[in-house]
This record gives structure tokens, sequence and C-alpha cells, in this order.
């Protein structure tokens, strides 16, 4: 895996330091925000971007810059836990289906069918409405609704590795099956994981601010890019800069961890189930 | 062959019966209290008491096991009935009906573009892989899976209605209100269809019937559309299908934006003004679109490939 990363030369990519300033910013967004996110200043609405507003206010008066960079820390977080919540879950149920086969699999399988027969932008609008906004519910729905894609892929990638004469010959010698899986399995499907979670993140930050987006998913005041933009819309014509930033910073995050995800999936040889997987449903 | 549909079309049936089960226990469990809901329908705000609700949920059979209202629930649907809209109060059938032509219309004129723009750049990527040509399409690929469609659309809309005043943004009147949500679909499918084209054409090129090809003297245009392509045409078509799906999907965001009536705009509205009825069954229309779809590119595979593993 180092070498790969190394020979990706991965250290001159700019994508890479968009990502650690995100993490850096996320750590304590208090240091690179000039101004306080939720202070509002009534005279000094829909500034155009100048030097005290680097992105200008928005329909408050708030300093767009500051909540942008406030907004990371949500981002991140959210994406991270839903990751945390919806692999661990999703993959433990493919594991088990690839692993074992059988009706255990025949089950596993055609439940994640039918969940993933509802688009998920719908299951996750309907759940959204039910539970209401805040960013607990989000990452409740969204893993929810996210799973069965990190089932269907770890499946695969365990049906790929099932095979293989060295995890036979540990069967036949009698190693029970949870040290077969930690100690022959896990570190073979190890790097297409990391590969999965790095692309994963991306979308989850895509769905929390389609979601938000749509109003439905983290709301005003708290500082999301998603909701951010929602409200820009609005005022679209009059001061389309607070549209224009927010949306830029959603999709130079999804860029980063996509180009990311893309450059480690290099020789991990399951690029078809990657893509796959990241189709949705079928 | 015939084996292998039957049990293709079982699977589809078993996923419906649980597409279905799972709709009536999200809603039961989200929406609150269907008997209220209903009372409010009918009686509106001031009137409904307890006891309203009370013999309102008897008479609708709500107060029954919960096993026996998902067997009366499923009586009716099997009738096609669905009820009505709370809002609205017409039949919830008779208005996705109406609707959904023109999420229709975007998905199928949308899809189309996305085919005839990225086969022929995906084919001509594989072929010069790794040269100008591919990198270029690469990396506006990549930009294009990143860019949320809404956020294109806002902008779409800022240079092409606001500045230059070029193109209507909301509404569907007439050829010149596609222009924008379509350019939004097709850019956002591109992305993921240039990519699959690419790399399922790339592994193609270095079997040995294309060298072959080659060596026959074949031009370079026909072994890459006729050869090549007739054998990428499964995965193709696979993800011809998935973007029909999306575009269909994609369309609440896209429709919302734009203020498209179709099938969309009509579950956004639905999610907002809480109208249970409508949300139910365009939570089933959508699942069940999904299924005749995947199922029919299974019936697909079999006229197109007869090499395809039955078993």
């Amino acid at each position: 895996m180092i070498k790969e990363i190394q020979s990706k030369r991965l250290i001159y990519k700019p994508y890479i330091y968009f990502l650690l300033f995100i993490t850096i910013v996320s750590v304590s967004p208090s240091i690179f925000s000039p101004n306080s996110p939720y202070a509002t200043n009534v005279s000094r609405r829909f500034e155009p971007p100048s030097t005290t507003y680097f992105f200008g206010t928005d329909e408050l008066g708030r300093c767009v810059f500051s909540r942008i960079i406030y907004g990371m820390r949500i981002s991140l977080v959210t994406g991270l836990s839903i990751l945390l919540l919806s692999l661990s879950c999703g993959g433990l149920l493919g594991a088990l289906a690839g692993y074992f086969g059988g009706w255990l699999d025949e089950v596993i399988m055609r439940l994640t069918d039918i969940f993933m027969t509802i688009p998920s932008i719908v299951f996750a609008l309907v759940l959204a409405r039910a539970l209401g906004p805040g960013i607990g519910n989000v990452i409740i729905i969204l893993s929810v609704t996210m799973w069965t894609g990190y089932a269907r892929m770890i499946r695969a990638l365990i049906l790929d590795i099932k095979n293989e004469h060295y995890v036979e010959t540990a069967k036949i010698i009698g190693l029970n099956n949870i040290y077969i899986f930690v100690k022959h399995i896990l570190p073979g499907v190890f790097p297409s994981i990391l590969v999965m979670a790095t692309l994963g993140v991306g979308r989850n930050i895509l769905m929390t601010s389609s979601l938000s987006f749509l109003g439905l998913g983290i709301v005003e005041p708290t500082p999301e890019w998603g909701a951010m933009l929602n409200k820009g819309t609005t005022y679209i014509r009059t001061a389309p800069h607070i549209a224009l930033f927010s949306g830029l910073f959603i999709s130079l995050t999804v860029l980063s961890f996509n180009l990311l995800g893309d450059a480690l999936i290099g020789n991990t040889g399951h690029r078809n189930i990657f893509m796959r997987g990241l189709g949705g449903s079928k | 062959m015939g084996q292998y549909l039957i049990r293709r079309l079982i699977n589809t049936i078993i996923v419906l019966l649980g597409v279905v089960t799972l709709t009536f226990f999200l809603m039961r469990f989200t929406e609150g209290d269907p008997a209220t809901i209903i009372a409010l329908d009918k009686y509106g705000g001031q009137l409904i008491s307890p006891e309203v609700i009370e013999r309102l949920s008897f008479e609708e059979g709500l107060n029954l096991p919960i096993h026996a209202q998902f067997f009366n629930w499923l009586k009716l649907i099997s009738r096609g009935d669905f009820g009505n809209s709370l809002i609205s109060g017409v039949p919830v059938w008779d208005e996705i009906m109406l609707r959904f032509p023109y999420t229709l219309k975007l998905a199928i004129i949308s899809v189309l573009i996305t085919c005839l723009f990225a086969i022929p750049v995906g084919i001509y990527s594989a072929y010069y892989q790794d040269r100008w040509l591919d990198r270029i399409t690469r990396l506006l690929a990549s930009f294009k899976v990143s860019i949320p469609n809404f956020y294109l659309a806002i902008i779409c809309i800022l240079i092409f209605s606001v500045k230059l005043k070029l193109f209507p943004s909301f509404g569907c009147d007439g050829p010149s209100y596609f222009i924008l949500p379509v350019f939004v679909l097709v850019v956002s499918q591109t992305g993921f269809t240039i990519r699959i084209v690419r790399s399922t054409v790339l592994e193609i090129l270095e079997s040995e019937y294309v060298q072959y090809a080659y060596v026959r003297g074949l031009s370079t245009n026909r072994i890459l559309f006729v050869h090549v392509l007739k054998n990428a045409l499964v995965p193709i078509i696979t993800y011809i299908s998935l973007q029909f799906l999306m575009a269909v999907e994609g369309a609440i965001i896209v429709e919302t934006i734009f203020a498209w009536p179709g099938t969309g705009k009509l579950f956004q509205e639905a999610i907002f003004g809480r109208d249970f009825t409508m949300i139910q069954a365009l939570v089933l229309f959508f699942a069940v679109l999904v299924c005749i779809v995947n199922f029919m590119v299974d019936i697909l595979y079999l006229a197109i490939n007869r090499r395809i593993n039955f078993l």
C-alpha cells in the first residue's frame, strides 16, 4: 500500500493538500475563520466579497467564508460517521453472506435487493421527513440508506478471495472461521475497503448536502454547505456569491475524495466491483 | 434459457413483495397515526376529536392488528386503489400518471443525448489510452461525477437565465424549457458513462479477435464501432438502464430546482405537504419502476448476448 502511494506520487497531487487542509480546519475552525459563523449583522446584508468578508455576507449579514470554514467540520464529521455506521453494518452482512454462502447468502442478498429497489434519495427523504432535521438524524438516515452498496461490494470481494488456495488450505487444516477471517481474508480485502471508504466519504458528503439542499437534512442556523446553497438559491439574482461559494466547496471536497479514491483503486484488481457498487441498484 | 427467465421472474416477484412490505411498514412507522391523518383530511383541523378519530379508525380497519391491516392494504393496491391525495383530493394514481410523462420525456431525452455523446468519447478515450484526449476526458469525467447536479443547475440558471436571459429557468411550456434540465441531467450522467464505456472497451481491445481484425486490415473505425462496440454492449446497456433510473431519481432534485411538473417535483411536494397517500404511492411507484427496468434489462441480455451464464 505504501509503495503504491509512493508510486502514484500522491505527495504531488493538489487534492491531497485540500483534504489535509479540510482535516486541519475541522480540528479547529476558529483559527481559520475571521468572523463568527453565527453573528448576524443586519446592516451589512448581501455584501459582495471584500477584505473583511472574503466570500461576502448572506441574507442575515453573516460571514459566508466563516460559515464555509465551520461547514467543513460538519461535512467531514457527518461523512465519516455515516461511513463508519454503514460500512460496518453493510460490511458485516456482506461478509457473512459471502463467507458462509447458502441460505444465509440468499436471505441477506434478497434483503439488500429489496432495500436497493427503493431509490436512495426517495428512501432518505421519507426517513428525513419522519425523523426531522439534525446532524444525528442525517447520520442515521443515510446509514440506513447506504449500507446496501457496501454489503454488495464486500460480498463480491469475499467471494473473490474465498476460493484462493491459501484460504482453502487454512480451512482444510482446521483453523476456525474467525481466525481465517481476521488473518487471511481481511488483509486481502483491506486495500479495496480503503478505496470504498474514500469514495464513500465523498458520496456521503454529497448525499448530506443534497438532503440539506432540499431543506430536510441539516438546517439553519447550522452552517452546512447544502443548506447554505439552498438559501443562496433564493437570492441568486441579487447575491449569487452565497450559492456559488458554498457549492464550490461541496464540489471541491467531493472531487478530492473521488480523485483520491481513483488513485487508490490502481492495482486492487477490483475496479469492476467498485463500478458496479457505485451504480446503485442492480 | 426459459429456466433462467423463470428464476429472474421469481426473484423479481420476491423483491416486489418485499418492497411492498417495506413501504407499508416504513410509512406506518414514520408518518404518525394514519387515523388522525385521515380524520384531518376528511373533516379538517377544527372538527376532529378523539371520538371521530376512534370511529374512523374503526371504519377504516385501523384498529385491527397490524398484519390484518397489511393484508387489507395489499388487497386495495392489488386492485390499483392507492387512495386519494390528502392535499388535492384527486386519486393518487391519476395524478402520478398525469405527471410521469414529463419525467419520462426528460429521462429519455437526456439518456439518448448522453449515449450519443459518451459512447464515442469513451471508445476513443480507450483507444488513445493515456494520450491527451484520454487524460482530458478522464479529468472532465471526474469533475462531472463530483459536481452535485443541484450546484450545476444553479450555475446554469445564473449564467443562462439570469445573466444572458437565453433560456427560461422554471416550468415546462415549450421546447426551450427542456434545454437547461436536460443539460444538467446529461452532464451529471456523462461522467460515469464515459468511464464505464472506457474501461469496458479497454478490456476488449486486448482480446485476440481485435488483434485479428487489425491483421485483416480493417479500418480503425470499423473495428471500434462494429467489432468492439458489439461486445461492449452488454455492460453499456446495464449502464444505460441504470442511467435511466438515475434520471428519474435525480429528477427529484433537478425538477425541484426547475419547477418541472414531473413525478420528482410531485414527490418533493408530497414530502413537504405530508401527503401520506401520495408519498406511499410514489415510493411504490419508483420501486416498481426499478424492478421493471431491471427485469427488462435481464431479458435484453438474453437477446444481445447468447453466451450469458444462465445458472
